[in-house]
């Protein structure tokens, strides 16, 4: 037989050799430790590159893609911090975006309206792709508490399934609430 | 006679150059139905269950107790969660089976050169990214080897007429049904062997092992759920030359390039490929017919026999289908780089480059890049379980909420619930963190994970709970500032679905329970239990739980139902010694209810021997979806 004797012995021990070398039940075990400095109070501003502050992130945000931004589906919130004083003399919420190309070659015309404890802010219309500016000032009597969500949504947004598996939107760098 | 060298160099280099290539593999975790399978152990304690755990038929009647049941349940006894010997288990195989492809070819070319690049060609297959990197998909390199080491027999006894190797390839050929259902080919690749070889009177002995196949086949047939629809569904149509002509194009060329970040140029030569590799395989068949080297055809038969099985699934089209298929084209690629060579040195070393440059390249990158994905799921979900793990030791009293978790992290390292193995309770997924998670109801539901929305404020207010961010490698305990926004997201409300047995939910069983049993709780004859109405019209209230024979001494058990006014007929247990699920599709008019109130109540109950209390039902859970 031309399979040898001797191959058939290498082969066998080579696997009992290396199923052995790695037993002596699992001594070895990964050591994971966990983050346990607990955040203080929430983030005024919050920006997609921040770890820290991205359980703020609290709807409809994908994950972090090259250290900087993430897609949103047509739906997404936030959680801010109100900066002090603001409950009087009200505030302005901006958001830092862009607008893929790849959105409006499919959506050429869309609107991103925000409402925050109830109050509507005036929509914008979204014509063109490219990096934009979202500001709204936001009155004080929907500021109180030390937590506020604002509600995002535009009417049209790729669907899942029609350039990719997941529902795209817009692509956002940072969302933050400060004083006017 | 072949120098020693060469003869080992034939293996041992395509043995090198697969682990170069599939080298992350070694060093994955487990992932996705591997925790399943390490939990298979923890559901044995009789002899009885330990039979039923190898042998019973599982999803779609797969029965596979030497490549995932047995394996799994031996080296998680030897090993735990250590993956690295199973990882080398697996790699060893393959080792194995490059041997024998090498032997095979061989034996079938008389081509020293075609013995090296067979297992070269198969060894650098993208189709074997997931088999070397997932250990649930183990069943592929060890099926591969039993096919091998059977074929290999088998030529050694055509070559002989020895019995003994006749045998040996039957007992092989048997004990590769332990491995893979795809072990039903065996007897169409000899009889094609048969054919091809100019050997019509072996036919008859390849009978007995067809003999063997039909019967599995039927056997199969027999225990497997009839699947009419969803991706296992079979459709023998039209259907078939598609998916053949998908499964075609993902075995010889690199069409996965465009998977990748890659230059707009490779990803084109990878479209290329197909065609090239196409047009250069369809002239060494046209070669091998023209000079009548029937055999050469043989790497073409198998790989149709062994894709044969899975092209009635156009819903189900997987890359590490291809692990065994590829092994045809792997020695009929060989076969028509040998045969080159007798045409001349130059015929054969342009045919050489171009299955290196055009096939083999794109298939080594594209393999090591599955490999590495697969490595990179498996440590994020290794991270997950350990720093789970970790966050338990700190807070053992304490349910753990996870948030940030990404759609694979969830996929790979959650919903085959690994915590169990490590015997951490009380694991779910933050109210909220399912949004960024994307359903896939064909692996599982992502809400059954979700801690009631209605009842985290209370949850961390009590501190009975912390909440860990899976967002950033190591878990992060994120519980005030969670805390904080959950208080501004969610009211307080009933759960929609309750686990008895935890104390977390204790104030929705309003009464007729008892303590808690082991994560369990026996009702008595009558309870009640509030929960969150159903959100939408069409959901259903779902009864979970044990039924212990001991409570069956009476007789069967009729448990009547009634939501708020809605009274069900009731229903009838049975069973003895089982688990027991009861659905109930609720009327319309509870849809929306802030609470609603379940009374439960069975027509008897029983006290057993050595207790005091009067028993009805254990459960389990009780939840409405």
């Amino acid at each position: 037989m031309q399979i040898g004797f001797r191959a058939w012995t290498g082969l066998v021990l080579a696997v009992a050799m290396t199923t052995a070398g790695a037993s002596c039940k699992a001594k070895r075990r990964v050591r994971v430790d966990t983050v346990e400095d607990e955040a203080g109070p929430l983030a005024s501003v919050v920006r997609m590159s921040e770890p820290k502050t991205a359980v703020q992130l609290v709807r409809g945000f994908y994950a972090l893609e090259q250290g900087a931004w993430r897609w949103t589906k047509s739906q997404f919130s936030v959680t801010l911090r109100p900066p002090s004083g603001v409950a009087q003399n009200g505030a302005r919420v901006e958001m830092k975006l862009t607008v893929p190309e790849a959105v409006i070659a499919k959506v050429p015309v869309m609107t991103l309206f925000c409402t925050v404890n109830g109050q509507a802010l005036e929509p914008e219309k979204i014509t063109k792709a490219g990096d934009l500016l979202y500001q709204r000032d936001v009155g004080g009597s929907a500021l109180t508490g030390e937590a506020v969500t604002f509600d995002f949504h535009v009417d049209k947004f790729l669907a899942a399934g029609q350039v990719e598996e997941r529902e795209l939107a817009l692509i956002v760098l940072s969302i933050g609430l400060v004083k006017k | 006679m072949t120098p020693r060298w060469v003869r080992v160099a034939t293996w041992v280099v395509p043995a090198l150059v697969c682990v170069a290539v599939f080298w992350p593999g070694i060093l994955a975790w487990f992932q996705r139905d591997d925790f399943a399978w390490l939990g298979l152990r923890l559901e044995v304690y009789t002899p009885a269950d330990l039979w039923k755990a190898l042998f019973a038929p599982k999803a779609q009647g797969t029965i596979r107790p030497w490549s995932e049941r047995g394996f799994f349940m031996l080296y998680s006894k030897l090993f735990g969660l250590e993956a690295l010997p199973y990882r080398l288990t697996v790699f060893a195989t393959q080792v194995l089976a490059i041997f024998l492809l090498s032997r095979v070819s061989w034996r079938l070319t008389g081509s020293r050169l075609a013995a090296l690049l067979a297992p070269l060609f198969w060894g650098v297959n993208a189709a074997l990214g997931t088999p070397l990197s997932w250990t649930s998909s183990y069943n592929q390199v060890m099926c591969a080897a039993f096919l091998l080491g059977a074929f290999l027999l088998w030529l050694e006894y055509a070559a002989t007429g020895n019995r003994r190797y006749y045998a040996a390839q039957f007992a092989v050929f048997l004990l590769g049904f332990g491995a893979l259902e795809i072990n039903i080919v065996y007897p169409g690749l000899v009889i094609a062997w048969c054919v091809l070889a100019g050997q019509p009177r072996r036919i008859l002995n390849a009978l007995p092992m067809a003999a063997v196949s039909t019967g599995y086949f039927f056997l199969h047939n027999l225990v497997a759920p009839k699947v009419t629809s969803g991706p296992y569904a079979l459709h023998v149509d039209w259907r078939m030359l598609t998916t053949l002509k998908t499964y075609w194009q993902d075995a010889i060329g690199g069409r996965a390039l465009a998977n990748f970040d890659m230059p707009a140029w490779v990803i084109a030569f990878g479209q290329i490929s197909v065609w090239i590799l196409t047009a250069a395989l369809v002239l060494a068949v046209a070669s091998a017919v023209w000079r009548k080297r029937w055999l050469a055809l043989f790497g073409f038969a198998w790989f149709l026999a062994a894709l044969a099985p899975v092209l009635p699934l156009p819903g189900h089209i997987s890359d590490y289908y291809l692990a065994i298929p590829t092994i045809g084209l792997a020695l009929a690629g060989a076969s028509a780089v040998a045969d080159a060579w007798t045409w001349g040195k130059s015929a054969g070393a342009a045919a050489l480059a171009l299955a290196l440059a055009v096939y083999a390249a794109p298939a080594a990158f594209v393999g090591h890049g599955t490999a590495a994905y697969y490595r990179e799921r498996s440590q994020e979900a290794e991270m997950l379980v350990f720093g789970v793990e970790r966050a338990r030791q700190l807070h053992p009293k304490q349910a753990i909420l996870l948030t940030e978790v990404s759609t694979d992290l969830f996929w790979s390292g959650i919903n085959d619930k690994p915590f169990r193995l490590l015997d951490l309770k009380d694991v779910f997924l933050a109210p909220g963190a399912e949004d960024s998670i994307q359903q896939n109801l064909d692996l599982g539901d992502v809400s059954a994970f979700v801690f009631p929305a209605g009842q985290v404020v209370r949850l961390l207010d009590e501190g009975q709970g912390v909440v860990y961010s899976a967002g950033g490698g190591r878990l992060r305990n994120v519980t005030k500032t969670y805390q904080m926004i959950a208080r501004t997201r969610f009211k307080a409300a009933f759960a929609q679905r309750i686990d008895a047995g935890n104390p977390l939910f204790a104030g929705h069983l309003i009464e007729g329970w008892y303590k808690i049993d082991d994560r369990n709780r026996w009702m008595a004859r009558r309870s009640v239990v509030v929960l969150q109405g159903p959100t939408a019209v069409g959901q259903h209230l779902t009864l979970q739980g044990y039924l212990p024979k001991e409570i069956l001494v009476k007789g069967p058990l009729h448990l009547t139902v009634r939501v708020d006014e809605h009274l069900f007929p009731p229903v009838t247990l049975d069973q003895p010694d089982a688990e027991f699920i009861k659905d109930f599709a609720l009327p319309a008019e509870t849809t929306g209810k802030e609470r609603v109130r379940i009374v439960l109540e069975l027509d008897k109950a029983v006290v057993p021997p050595g207790e005091d209390r009067e028993l009805g039902l254990l459960f389990g859970s009780i939840g409405i979806h």
